[in-house]
């Protein structure tokens, strides 16, 4: 965090083609009560697997 | 990419133990499910390993995670490469750097009688029930998307201008969206002061685009003031700009430009609040169109990214 080029700022999650940077889907992280039904994963799972559907 | 061996380190059957140096205590682990998928370039083939850990690399043909499974979309999935697995081994254990996770029925250095030395025979320490025979290479089909990208008809790939590219993601439903919302917050923005704005006509699709126009161009040759734009003296202003809106048409403008339908946002506080409820109908409809307009393609890649926050309150 410490070298984090921006600590404030949102947070998003994308879904990006690896070859080109092409951004096919993307979430905001709204904090952690938010974002997501109450579950012991993290965004990132609940993105990733929202994203494989 | 066709092969892909499926490499585990570690599978019920192969219990890892590791001897901790100064107290002699022995840590078992029973390492469940950590399925490394491998492409075949960077192969880790069993044999290349050192015997000690040789057992933890057996290629397995079983479906053993979720990410071999049929799911469509996890043919995406790339899986880590071969280094990966190198480093799960090491920091399994804490004495021992090459030799921590050891297999024992495997390892030359333990015998039988070793074995029943430490653990008391346990009976959790038997051979694998299956051998390097048993074992395939499994292929993970290509993944071809079902959808093709969906352009608008009038548009030609060939001849289209660098305008026309950016109109594929400000769609008409995208100028719908801020028309409406925005003469809908005029409307409500005024009922709530409880006094007509006369200077507020209702927003034409000329207008915003004019305004939306004005915001790039200013962007591309800033000002000290925005109203240095409609400046009198010819050094200052930009006649582009003046000549699409007046000053008083642009100020308005900005007062009541609005995504969101202002009227049935839920309020802080109240159950179903969204922080980001002010942007969510522009944010979802751009996601729309970033998917239709390209559809997914084989290698993806999910990750986190930071945008800056420039305001100066929170």
């Amino acid at each position: 965090m410490r070298d984090n080029p921006c600590k404030r700022g949102l947070k998003f999650f994308l879904r990006n083609d690896s070859e080109s940077g092409y951004c096919q889907e993307f979430e905001l992280y709204l904090g952690k009560e938010q974002s997501r039904p109450k579950s012991t994963h993290g965004f990132f799972f609940f993105f990733w697997m929202s994203s494989v559907d | 990419m066709g092969n892909r061996r499926v490499v585990t380190t570690g599978t019920a059957c192969t219990n890892l133990v590791s001897v901790h140096e100064d107290t002699g205590a022995v840590t078992r682990e029973n390492a469940s499910s950590q399925v490394h998928l491998c492409d075949t370039r960077h192969p880790v083939a069993p044999d290349s390993k050192g015997s000690s850990s040789s057992a933890l690399n057996q290629d397995v043909s079983a479906p053993c995670s979720p990410l071999t499974s049929d799911d469509e979309g996890a043919s995406d999935f790339e899986g880590f490469d071969s280094g990966d697995a190198d480093d799960e081994e090491v920091s399994g254990g804490e004495s021992e750097p090459d030799d921590s996770d050891v297999d024992v029925a495997d390892n030359p250095t333990f015998d039988q009688e070793e074995q029943d030395e430490l653990f008391g025979g346990d009976a959790d320490f038997a051979e694998p029930d299956w051998t390097k025979t048993d074992l395939e290479d499994i292929t993970v089909p290509h993944f071809q998307s079902d959808d093709a990208a969906q352009f608008p008809i009038e548009f030609s790939h060939g001849t289209a201008t660098p305008f026309e590219y950016l109109e594929l993601y400000l769609t008409k439903d995208f100028y719908k969206l801020l028309l409406t919302n925005t003469n809908k917050y005029a409307v409500w923005k005024q009922k709530e002061m409880g006094k007509p704005n006369y200077a507020w006509k209702e927003l034409k699709i000329s207008e915003l685009k004019a305004f939306l126009a004005i915001k790039i161009a200013m962007g591309i040759s800033p000002s000290p003031q925005y109203a240095c734009y409609w400046s009198s003296s010819d050094f200052m202003c930009n006649v582009g700009i003046k000549k699409l809106l007046s000053k008083r048409k642009y100020e308005l403008i900005s007062q009541y430009l609005h995504v969101s339908d202002r009227e049935n946002e839920i309020e802080h506080g109240q159950p179903g609040y969204d922080r980001a409820a002010k942007v969510r109908p522009l944010m979802d409809q751009l996601g729309d169109t970033f998917t239709r307009l390209k559809p997914p393609s084989e290698y993806q890649t999910i990750h986190e990214g930071m945008a800056k926050y420039k305001g100066r309150s929170a």
